[in-house]
């Protein structure tokens, strides 16, 4: 790899400091998303070239420290150990330098090739905040760059430095902290890891000040290595020291560090004015408050919908000025929503290549494969696309404004109830928007279980999909709007109360002893959202969905295709003698427990387990109708056959692409069993529960 | 006068405390240290009513849920 390439560069920070704006800046749009190997943690790369020079730029995951806590903070450090960058960027956040020099000061002890980038000084000039940058740099013996990586101040300056340690021009001094009382134990138990040759890749004393701190990764490495007995050896030292200075050696380590930094602090930093303004702290205090902030955050959750929504599929705008009386452009909004005018390219290109194919005489089960079955399937595997990439965006910009943290500390207490912390809100509420990123976002939560059992909630939230369907179906069978609007609500209301049922079931049934987390989260200062950042990461997080699940969804796709058109007698059945139909029709009897008795409704909900939307399409396609309304009059769809095919198709399992990333998200196959056969047969007993409770009342 | 030590999520609004000591589980310790919330800290209390309780600690703003809060002992000042 490396000869492709003059230098490598690593780009590390911690969360906040606009690590992704300035990995932005610095690679424009020569870049890809991938995954670290064998993790479920995105990697970014990209190429810079400078002067001649190309460099291949690697961003690292955002970490406040390079202990084993998180899977992240091992990929930094063994990236950094064991690829061996030409130079490490860490970027400080000017605002907040005390604390983002905690991971700086980790760096420097684990290699000198590192160069600081100053990030947001000009935001910290206007606080009144003076940063003596040169002192710093002697302070830390490594060059620091003062920038703005969203106004795109000192990114040359940076690359030239950045250069200089690369080609060995500058020369890093010698970084050391003395953590005084115990280093007499820090060379002990370097003695024992130098001896044992026990973690060749790091430096010893690293390991060993990492050792002392009680480093789980590194302690496994030693058990496997060199076995029990060498790793009994300095827990012994490590109680000893615990014995000897009367205090746990973690704290003592991490307490040195920070003083270190505390102390560098004093020198480089001059404060002019209040350091965390007055409004943000007005602020914080409405918007984090249980009572106070929800409804603020509510209004701002369902604004967000809103234009989600809207630009999606044209609802609910469209009806804002149906109702206003300017019907044209309800018109125009519904005809240019994007998926609108995704399925008017697709119906125009299987007509155009329809005909094509016609002129030159192909069997029609080959015309049909390639009109019906490929393109379609391509279709249907690229509607996911905007879903998630509007999905991503308005949430990226929420996210880096600084509220998104904001939110999850308001929704602490109530998501409490249900065993996650308020850190999931974020992930469910994308849920929304489309359950794929629901399940992706789940990322973000540290604790293992707490992250499996936000997987398996996520699939619950009503997504976008299934409320199109909704609203084809109410339109259909109710006239009134105020009782569409009652039924609407009311099913948004049953998965609610599902999400918090089954919050509270798999606790107690999967985590015996599990405790949810408690909440521990940066509010990181209010700032304006880089919208060319944030488009590039979503544009990356949904080509990259495409590519994973793509083929997936486009195979069941053909087999799709294939049931609908094929019968016992081979191609060009009528659709009610094709294997689907086939298949549908042995269903009945299961269908019938909760009314639904005609094979239409069945195939509908089959087909649905592709994408949601796919119930509504075939619907219309098994009835030989030209839209839903009609297909449902055609079909002869009662009130009560209505009600139940929507709270089933609410909640019966979530679509494949969902599934699928249930499965890479969770890495059990039996997480994305457990989701699925839950909601089927929690969406057959509520169906068989809707059904005889209508029958007995009316 | 002796100081007066109290859990962390006892501090009343706009208060200011220096960390004496912490009591509780390692993993809970470990990452508020790793914030930056030290022994001999300081540490002001922007918001403490309903929910987790805001502090600014080392020029950054943090929520902390209540029982992390009530392991944390301070020194009010």
């Amino acid at each position: 790899m490396k000869n492709k390439y003059d230098f490598i560069v690593a780009v590390s920070g911690s969360p906040n400091v606009g690590k992704s704006t300035l990995f932005n800046i610095i690679t424009g749009e020569r870049q890809h998303v991938g995954n670290w190997p064998g993790k479920t943690v995105e990697r970014y790369e990209g190429l810079l070239i400078h002067h001649g020079y190309r460099i291949k730029i690697v961003d690292l995951p955002g970490t406040y420290s390079l202990g084993a806590l998180s899977e992240e903070e091992v990929i930094a450090r063994d990236f950094i150990v064991k690829e061996k960058p030409d130079v490490v960027i860490v970027i400080a956040d000017a605002l907040r330098l005390e604390h983002t020099l905690y991971l700086v000061v980790q760096l420097l002890e684990l290699t000198g090739k590192v160069v600081v980038a100053l990030n947001k000084m000009d935001a910290a000039d206007k606080r009144g905040i003076h940063i003596h940058v040169d002192r710093l740099s002697r302070k830390l013996s490594v060059p620091v760059v003062p920038v703005s990586a969203l106004h795109n101040i000192g990114i040359n300056n940076l690359i030239d430095r950045v250069l200089d340690v690369a080609k060995g021009r500058v020369k890093p001094g010698k970084f050391k902290i003395n953590y005084n009382g115990i280093e007499y134990y820090i060379g002990k138990v370097e003695e024992i890891l130098r001896n044992n040759n026990s973690i060749p890749d790091y430096p010893p004393r690293w390991v060993a000040i990492r050792l002392l701190e009680g480093d789980k990764e590194f302690e496994n490495k030693i058990l496997e290595r060199n076995g029990e007995k060498v790793l009994e050896k300095i827990y012994e030292i490590k109680n000893i020291a615990k014995r000897e200075l009367g205090e746990d050696p973690e704290t003592i380590i991490v307490t040195t560090r920070y003083n270190f930094i505390h102390n560098i602090i004093k020198d480089v930093i001059a404060y002019g004015k209040v350091v965390i303004p007055s409004i943000t702290i007005s602020l914080d205090k409405i918007l984090t408050h249980p009572i106070l902030g929800l409804p603020i955050i509510v209004l701002l959750l369902f604004s967000t919908f809103f234009i989600i929504f809207s630009i999606n599929t044209g609802f609910p705008l469209n009806i804002v000025f149906k109702d206003l009386g300017y019907e044209n452009i309800a018109k125009a909004i519904e005809e240019n929503s994007l998926s609108s005018i995704l399925s008017k390219i697709f119906e125009f290109l299987s007509i155009v290549i329809r005909d094509v194919l016609n002129r030159i005489n192909l069997p029609d089960y080959i015309i049909s494969f390639i009109c019906d079955g490929i393109i379609i399937g391509i279709g249907s595997v690229l509607s996911f696309f905007p879903l998630i990439l509007i999905t991503y965006i308005i949430f990226g910009i929420i996210e880096d404004s600084g509220l998104m943290a904001r939110i999850a500390v308001a929704s602490d207490t109530i998501l409490r109830k249900i065993g996650l912390s308020g850190k999931a809100i974020m992930p469910l509420i994308l849920g929304f928007g489309c359950n794929v990123p629901a399940v992706l976002g789940t990322r973000i939560l540290e604790d293992d279980r707490e992250k499996i059992l936000a997987i398996m909630l996520a699939p619950i939230i009503p997504c976008q999909a299934r409320l199109t369907v909704l609203l084809a179906i109410v339109a259909a069978i109710v006239k009134n709007p105020l009782q569409q609007a009652n039924i609407l609500i009311s099913l948004y209301i049953i998965s609610l109360i599902i999400l918090v049922v089954m919050g509270k079931a798999l606790k107690i049934l999967l985590f015996k002893k599990y405790r949810t987390p408690e909440l521990l989260i940066e509010l990181p200062p209010y700032h304006r959202p880089s919208f060319r950042v944030i488009s590039w990461l979503s544009w990356d997080r949904g080509i990259h969905f495409i590519k994973k699940a793509g083929t997936t969804i486009f195979l069941l796709s053909i087999i799709i295709w294939f049931m609908l058109n094929f019968g016992l007698s081979g191609y060009g059945v009528e659709l009610s003698n094709s294997y689907a139909a086939i298949i549908s029709k042995s269903l009945i009897p299961i269908g019938s427990l909760m009314g639904l008795d005609d094979w239409r409704l069945i195939l509908a909900l089959l087909n649905g387990f592709v994408a949601k939307e796919a119930v509504i399409e075939t619907l219309t396609l098994a009835s030989g109708a030209t839209n839903p309304t009609d297909a449902i009059n055609i079909i002869g769809i009662s009130y009560i056959q209505a009600l139940v095919l929507m709270t089933v198709m609410m909640i019966y399992t979530p679509c494949m692409p969902t599934l699928i990333t249930v499965f890479s998200e969770s890495r059990k196959l039996k997480y994305m069993i457990i989701v699925l056969i839950y909601q089927l047969s929690l969406a057959f007993t509520i169906g068989i529960i809707v059904f005889n409770l209508y029958k007995i009342l009316f | 006068m002796r100081p007066r030590v109290t859990p962390l999520s006892m501090m009343p609004t706009g208060s200011t405390g220096r960390v004496v000591a912490f009591r509780g589980g390692y993993g809970s310790m470990r990452r508020m240290m790793e914030m930056g919330i030290t022994p001999g800290t300081i540490i002001r209390v922007i918001n403490n009513s309903v929910g987790p309780i805001l502090i600014e600690v080392r020029g950054a703003v943090y929520a902390l849920g209540r029982g992390m809060a009530s392991k944390v002992l301070v020194e009010l000042l």
